[in-house]
Order: C-alpha cells, then sequence, then structure tokens
C-alpha cells in the first residue's frame, strides 16, 4: 500500500499539483475536496454538495465537516512543505466557528507556524466569499513520523 | 461511493460489540435505546451529512449523547493504515456534543457552535466502528459547555476526548430572558 511518501510528495511537486496527495485520503475525496498549487501557496476548495449540510434549516454545512476540512487542508499544506517520510498525525486540533457555513464553495489556507522536527504548529483559516470573513479557523499540532 | 448508509440502524458489527458502560462496568449488547430511536428523526434525521457517513444516534438522556459511526473505507484518513479520518472524528464528536446540547434544553432552541478542540489519544482500530459519548457539563443562560469522548469498547480507552461550546439561541432572545442563576451542572448518571 505505502509508496515511497517522499517521492510522491515529490512527483505532486514537480506536478504543480497537490490534489494528488489529497486523493491519497478516502474522506478527503468524500467529501469532494480538492488543493491548488497557486506560487508557494496550497490553496484548498471545498465545493458546494448537498450531503455536506448540518443544518438544512439554516442552511449550514456541518460543523464537523468545515472542522474536517480545515484538519485535511493542514495535513496535506504540511506534507507539501515539509516532506516527511511517513504521514503526520493529528495531534490535537482546536477549531473556532466564527460564522456558519452557506452553501458555496469554502477555502481554506494553512500556515505552518513551525515546522517542528517531531511535532509541527499549524494555523487554518476557511473562508467563502470574503476572504478577510472567515466562517472558521483552527490551531493544531501534528506529530511528524520518521523524521529521525 | 453510495451515501445510504442510514439504512438499518446499526451495522451488525457494532450489535455484537460490548460496551463497558462507565458507570457501573456493566457489559451490555449496543442496540439504539427506545428513546434514541423515537429521536432519531428529530435530532439526526435531518443532517444530510450525517447520513452521508452513517451516524447513528445509539442512547441519549438529559444532556447526553451516544452517538456512533459505522468503519467504512471511504471514511479512511490514513492510507498506510487504513485508519478512520481524523475528520470523520470531528464530525462525530461535533454532532454528538450538538446533540448532547440540545437534549440539555428544556425546548427547542437553535444552537450554534463556537469552538471545538479535540485531542487525539491513540490511532482508531481500522474495521472497528467508533462511538461518542458527549455530556453537557454546564448550562448557563447563553452558552452550554459539552465534554465528549469517542472510544470503540470502552471510554478508558479513548480514541480522542473533545470540549465544545455552544451558544444557546443563536437565532433568538428566548434564553436571555431566563433568570439570572438559572445555571445547571449537569451530574451523573447520565
Amino acid at each position: 500500500m505505502s509508496v515511497d511518501l517522499k517521492s510522491e510528495i515529490a512527483a505532486a511537486r514537480a506536478a504543480g499539483d497537490p490534489s494528488r496527495l489529497l486523493s491519497r485520503l478516502p474522506y478527503a475525496n468524500f467529501i469532494g475536496m480538492i488543493a491548488q498549487a497557486h506560487g508557494d501557496e496550497v490553496t484548498f476548495v471545498l465545493p458546494f454538495k448537498p450531503d455536506l449540510i448540518g443544518n438544512p434549516m439554516l442552511p449550514a454545512l456541518h460543523g464537523g465537516v468545515v472542522g474536517a476540512f480545515l484538519e485535511m487542508s493542514g495535513l496535506i499544506a504540511l506534507i507539501w512543505e515539509a516532506v516527511p517520510d511517513a504521514w503526520p498525525k493529528t495531534i490535537d486540533i482546536a477549531i473556532d466557528f466564527m460564522r456558519s457555513g452557506r452553501p458555496v464553495d469554502t477555502y481554506a489556507r494553512a500556515i505552518i507556524a513551525k515546522p517542528g522536527r517531531r511535532v509541527a504548529n499549524l494555523r487554518i483559516e476557511a473562508w467563502q466569499d470574503e476572504r478577510r470573513r472567515p466562517i472558521a479557523a483552527a490551531h493544531g499540532h501534528f506529530l511528524m513520523r520518521g523524521a529521525d | 461511493m453510495k451515501p445510504g448508509l442510514l439504512n438499518g440502524w446499526l451495522a451488525p458489527a457494532i450489535i455484537e460489540h460490548p460496551l463497558t458502560d462507565d458507570l457501573d462496568k456493566k457489559v451490555e449488547p449496543i442496540a439504539p435505546s427506545e428513546r434514541a430511536v423515537r429521536l432519531s428523526g428529530q435530532v439526526l434525521g435531518h443532517v444530510p451529512h450525517g447520513a452521508a457517513i452513517g451516524l447513528r444516534l445509539i442512547d441519549v438522556r438529559k444532556g447526553m449523547a451516544l452517538v456512533g459511526v459505522g468503519y467504512a473505507p471511504h471514511l479512511v484518513g490514513d492510507p498506510e493504515t487504513q485508519v478512520i479520518s481524523g475528520g470523520v472524528i470531528t464530525t462525530l464528536l461535533d454532532n454528538a456534543s450538538g446533540i448532547a446540547t440540545m437534549m440539555s434544553l428544556d425546548a427547542p432552541e437553535a444552537i450554534a457552535t463556537l469552538d471545538l478542540r479535540i485531542d487525539y489519544m491513540r490511532a482508531a482500530t481500522p474495521g472497528r466502528d467508533l462511538l461518542a459519548r458527549c455530556r453537557v457539563t454546564r448550562r448557563t443562560r447563553t452558552i452550554v459547555f459539552v465534554s465528549g469522548v469517542c472510544f470503540e469498547d470502552s471510554e478508558e480507552d479513548p480514541v480522542a476526548m473533545s470540549v465544545a461550546t455552544f451558544m444557546r439561541a443563536s437565532n433568538e432572545s428566548r434564553a436571555l430572558k431566563e433568570p439570572e442563576g438559572a445555571a445547571d451542572r449537569f451530574k451523573a448518571p447520565f
């Protein structure tokens, strides 16, 4: 199952396509996430589809989906940037929900605040129409494996 | 992948797993309680993403919710180990926390998640269904505090633990009319 992760990342980087890495995460595929590299930045996109709804009355995206989108965005941004030998594991993540997610496309970007050898600290923000009006933000720690 | 996982209450696998009850260490088979069956449509029936990943309400009490999700290949998050995605655990704990919050209210009210923090203690066991038990620790006029634990067999061997806060009556001012000091502390037994 495990192809060499490092060479997989290298190939994705050479092709300028971080979505190749996302395609290894079944749940990311299930919610329909994609990733685009622009310059040195990766933007993650969660195209809207009806089964991402958590509250049909508002309607609003499921908070868990938004959290999962932030977490998986962080994970892919991290391996894209840090090129580890093995998939990092989430240690913890704290998600702040600022606005309800409307039934439109959602975007996310991650900042690797500290790309540690053993633990990486990330901040991830998600927004919809307006970059300056985030719907949710997360900060989390990821365990880097195979770094030693 | 067909999002039709809600048909049938529980995957047979989950019914056969004994659940160690944290209160009296009694081992009992998991089957949705009567109340959970009765309330499921109300609290989960209108959550499309809950249906998409196959969330199932297993038990509810005042200020408590026990929710399960069946293991499925499309929910995997770690391609090397086939461990279920942290994102699925996020969704499970978020939803279960929300249901626990609803179950703490005297009348239906719109609620909004303010924040959710999850600690992942260990990888979930590949192939195993997951349960999340969430409990309201305190309810004030405006805010509900909830803690949760995600596990396969026993809460004493958690996969993940969560704390969440919810804003009450997010679309109206009714909660604010409750008298000062109306905060409730939710204690066992739940």
